[in-house]
């Protein structure tokens, strides 16, 4: 007995080529596992420092809205009808032009917003009463990328017209979780000033906000407020959102859970591949020194826990590095997706699951080349078997998934996708051996017609094919990697796609947020506007807490023919899409419960569309919710740059802020763009792996082989021929398992729907208005 | 015709062919015996052109094997000369039936007259239910006869078998012996055969003796 792991510690150092792999992959396996759940438990704490960042020590929102009849908020009012001992911060998005890029920028009573939001300063300068109209704040970031420092002078265009600021603070995050510029309300009212005699007599003390974040003394409970001030003719056209419902529908989708899963999935069953395919090399290297044991009185029972030893011997080694390298990693990875607020997170518990996790597919792996090699010298029978139970268990788990609620879907599509792998893995050389027995069959035959076989490179290469598990090993090996490639080729496909249609939302060049209903008036009155449509784009909940999105538009033209909306959803009427329809199990005539902000509607499903995204269109102006956004499209053959500045004009004494669409979804969509980067990252080094190993099951193919090679050599084969049989193996596996993989992927796509709107629900998420 | 014309080869600096010179008639059926070690798989190997030696020629038919090209060399073995080696060396990756057909199948050979013909001596030599068997699944005698088969399918002019009933038991080597006096006989075939049994060796028509890596006798 220890004779034997003598013999092995000899055996791996003599042939150290799988065992490196193996270490390798258990080392890859631990370190993405274990990222992934730092990702994860990063992405929360930053999500939750994100939102603290967004609305500081706010318990209450109240914006104005395009159905509001004042332009603007004044923190005094709610002052009034919310007592002295609120605090309140006004704040004012402002777009600025910084030569020709957009920046977002807000404005506001300085003081006022020290006091709800938390400001942390890397660098500042001094600040006086008399000065505030001149300074800026600005981010980290901005300075870093505009080289920037304090005491700089910050020349900007605002509201269309040139000035100058001096840098008197950096902060290591953005205001308002949003805006990389902030600057004292009376800066802007000085500029607004300039073209409005109303505004100029009112003087510095105006302090205009389009958005008051209210802080509340204890006792204050936000529902009440919010009814406090909503019954004030004041405040009774402004949107007032608690925090709670913003941050319940921000988080609510808890989606992130979910990719880690898949990602989790995908390495292990990588993982189980390589780990499987190195045994059998390693098996097949030892199976003469195997037999001499077993002859020499060695138990089957030692030789089989010898190998759980090894695998243990490997796991040692690999996961400790993996873990000592996953910290590093993860930072990095955390510095590209852009996390501002987190640092990276490793738990312990996320370790433990990590290495728990992976030992437990490495032990099964092992198992399962253990009771497939033992079959192998048993009965056929079970061998064929195994394929057909799984084969029969696909259209059970179909079957499953049609009849279980929505939220067993999600396991039940993860082990569903599980059975797929497995199917392949199972499947595949058998089938191979197959088809490569009807080939030949079929090349004999034509080879009869013709008097000799039609070509003897190829001929005895789908021969060799067939009798070498080496090469359907890598058949199963490439068809696993491929059919993994494609399907995730398949859902960056169709996020982009999605993307897309997500462009399609914003049916026109300019955006105006945030635009009141004058606003609107003089903007369709420009000479270069075609026509400017209002929206409301926002998060809601639908039925019994199942959150998406809601759209709403004033015209049928606002709504891009891509979204495939059949009719603009009027009074009680709802429009959902068949994600939705599905999910919730609703149908046409239904009616279903919707909540907005802190209201609750009920609705008719009017229709189900093709929306390509699980989001619903209603009619928002007959429930007396305002709208929040206008589209503006202009006159064909007119000139972006008159478009731009006639728009300028007309919103310079609004409180709106025109972005260009593109730009608008440019600064959207970064998040999400990361977010595919980071993740194709991860599939990538997992897919270096996997290509290392099969290179290596390759190269031993030919070298176990060499003397079988110089065999046809002595029958008369000539070199070339020898070189072209070896050539038409490798070629003759990777097509087959290229052929595997495509059917894989197509199996594969319908299951995929499960995640694509898992998918979809994340991208929703990132794409915040 | 084969001739050996004063073969040298040594491994490793220890000479263990030392000018073995020797000339096989067309039709001869040649027994070679001596002690293990002696050299006879080597002489075997060059007369074969499987080893070149590192003195003296061996010439088929007056043309030195040396001159031939690779590709000449290639076409020789899977046309004109069946090689049975001492160990057999069967293609492991190849059904029996394809080992058995290997060598024809490359020379282009395969036709209704060799199906015919390598059903007679798979029935001769009683392999009949092992066609379809891999070489893993069979043993020593098995291998031995798949061997001879492969290198009688394709009625070569020559064939050179190294100790062809090694592995057989004596009812078998009766049956191999009878098909090579068969082959010889009726088809011309040339024999040259490497054996320890003296039973064996009488099968021949005329017997080498090698010793010591000189031929004496
Ligand atoms: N490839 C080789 N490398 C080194 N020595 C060899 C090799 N082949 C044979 N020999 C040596 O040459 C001698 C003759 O071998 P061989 O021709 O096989 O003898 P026989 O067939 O008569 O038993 C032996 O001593 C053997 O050890
Ligand atoms: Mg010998």
């Amino acid at each position: 007995m220890k004779l034997f792991y003598k013999h092995l510690f000899t055996s791996i150092r003599r042939r150290w080529g799988q065992p490196l792999i193996l270490v390798l992959t258990l080392l890859l396996s631990v370190l993405v596992t274990a990222m992934a759940f730092g990702l994860s438990a990063s992405l929360k704490n930053e999500t939750a420092l994100r939102q603290s960042a967004a609305y500081g020590k706010a318990d209450l929102t109240v914006s104005i809205g395009a159905g509001s009849t004042t332009r603007f908020l004044l923190s005094e009012d709610a002052t009034a009808l919310l007592g002295e001992e609120c605090r309140i911060a006004g704040l004012y998005e402002l777009p600025l032009l910084l030569g020709e890029q957009t920046v977002l920028g807000g404005a506001a009573d300085l003081n006022a917003y020290g006091a709800v939001f938390p400001l942390r300063f890397i660098a500042y300068g001094e600040i006086t009463e008399a000065s505030l109209g001149e300074v800026a704040l600005i981010t980290h970031r901005l300075a870093k990328e505009q080289g920037l420092s304090v005491g700089d002078p910050l020349s900007v265009t605002v509201l269309g017209r040139r000035a100058t600021y001096t840098v008197a603070g950096i902060t290591d995050v953005s205001f308002a979780g949003s805006y990389d510029v902030l600057l004292d309300i009376t800066a802007v009212t000085r500029a607004i000033a300039a073209g409005s005699p109303f505004l100029s007599a009112i003087g510095d003390d105006f302090r205009p906000a389009g958005t008051l974040y209210v802080d509340l003394p204890e006792g204050l409970a936000p529902e009440e407020a919010a009814s406090r001030l909503s019954a004030s003719p004041l405040f009774a056209d402004k949107s007032i959102v608690t925090v709670g419902s913003h941050v319940a529908t921000f988080s609510a989708i808890g989606t992130v859970d979910r990719i880690v899963t898949v990602i989790i999935l995908l390495t292990a069953v990588l993982g189980a591949a390589v780990t499987f395919c190195c045994f059998s090399i390693l098996s097949s290297q030892r199976s003469e020194e195997n037999a001499v044991f077993m002859a020499a009185g060695a138990r089957r029972l030692w030789l089989d826990l010898s190998q759980y030893a090894e695998i243990l011997l490997y796991f040692a080694v690999g996961a400790p590095l993996g873990l000592l390298l996953a910290r590093p990693a993860l930072s990095l990875l955390v510095g590209l997706a852009g996390f501002v607020y987190s640092p990276a997170v490793l738990t312990a518990g996320g370790i433990l699951s990590a290495l728990l996790i992976q030992l437990g597919v490495a032990l099964l792996s092992v198992t399962a080349f253990l009771l497939l090699r033992r079959r192998r010298g048993g009965g056929g029978r079970h061998r064929r078997l195994l394929p057909l139970a799984l084969a029969a268990a696909l259209p059970l788990l179909a079957v499953l998934a049609l009849c279980l609620p929505p939220s067993a879907r999600f396991p039940l599509g993860i082990v569903s996708f599980l059975f797929l792998f497995l199917f392949i893995f199972t499947l595949t050389p058998p089938l191979f051996r197959t088809v490569l027995r009807w080939v030949t069959l079929l090349l004999e035959r034509r080879g009869k017609r013709r008097g000799r076989p039609v070509a003897p490179s190829l001929y005895y290469a789908l021969k060799n094919t067939e009798a070498v598990a080496l090469l359907q090993n890598s058949a199963r090996l490439v068809a696993v990697l491929l059919s993994i490639l494609i399907l995730t080729a398949y859902l960056l496909v169709s996020t982009f796609g999605f993307l897309g249609t997500l462009r399609g939302l914003f049916c026109g060049e300019y955006t105006v947020s945030g635009g009141t209903a004058r606003c609107y008036e003089r903007i369709a009155s420009c000479e270069s506007v075609d026509r400017v449509n209002r929206i409301y784009l926002s998060s809601v909940t639908l039925g019994e807490g199942r959150p998406c999105h809601a759209l709403a538009a004033d015209a049928p033209e606002a709504l891009a023919e891509e979204l495939n909306v059949p009719l603009l959803p009027r009074g009680d009427e709802v429009v959902i899409s068949g994600e939705l329809s599905r999910e919730l199990s609703l149908r046409e005539g239904d009616t279903v419960a919707l909540r907005v902000g802190d209201r609750t509607l009920t609705l008719t499903v009017a229709a189900i569309a093709r929306l390509g995204t699980p989001m619903l269109v209603f009619d928002c102006a007959h429930h007396g919710i305002p709208y929040n956004m206008l589209l503006v499209a202009g006159k064909e053959g007119a000139s972006p740059a008159v478009l731009r500045q006639e728009l300028a004009a007309a919103t310079s004494a609004e409180l709106a802020g025109v972005l260009p669409t593109e730009e608008l979804f440019a600064l959207r969509t970064e998040m999400v763009e990361i977010y595919v980067a980071a993740a194709v990252a991860l599939l990538m080094a997992a897919t270096v792996f996997s290509v290392v190993g099969l290179g290596d099951n390759l190269w031993e193919s030919y070298r176990s082989r060499r003397e079988e090679m110089a065999l046809y050599a002595a029958s008369g084969m000539a070199a070339r021929t020898v070189r072209r049989m070896k050539a038409a193996e490798v070629a003759v596996t990777l097509l087959f398992a290229l052929l595997v993989a495509l059917l894989a992927t197509v199996i594969g796509a319908a299951l995929m729907q499960f995640a694509l709107s898992v998918m979809h629900d994340v991208l929703l998420n990132f794409l915040r208005y | 015709m084969i001739t050996a014309e004063n073969i040298v080869k040594s491994y490793h600096g220890e000479q263990v062919l030392k000018g073995v010179s020797l000339t096989v008639e067309d039709g001869e059926f040649v027994s070679i015996m001596g002690e293990s070690g002696s050299g006879k798989s080597t002489l075997l190997s060059i007369l074969g052109g499987f080893l070149t030696p590192d003195g003296g020629r061996v010439l088929w038919d007056g043309t030195p094997l040396s001159s031939l090209t690779e590709a000449r060399l290639f076409a020789l073995r899977s046309t004109r000369l069946g090689f049975v080696f001492q160990f057999f060396r069967l293609v492991p990756t190849l059904r029996v039936r394809d080992n058995m057909l290997l060598p024809a199948t490359l020379g282009g050979r395969v036709g209704a007259d060799t199906e015919d013909y390598l059903s007679e001596l798979v029935d001769r030599l009683q392999l009949g239910h092992l066609l379809g068997k891999y070489p893993t699944e069979l043993s020593g005698g098995q291998c031995q006869r798949v061997a001879i088969v492969r290198a009688l399918v394709y009625r070569p002019e020559t064939v050179i078998l190294d100790e062809p009933t090694g592995a057989l038991d004596s009812g078998m080597e009766g049956r191999v012996m009878a098909l090579l006096r068969h082959v010889n006989e009726k088809e011309g075939t040339t024999v040259i055969q490497v054996t320890h049994s003296q039973a064996v060796a009488a099968y021949g028509r005329r017997l080498i003796r090698l010793s010591d890596g000189e031929i004496c006798g």
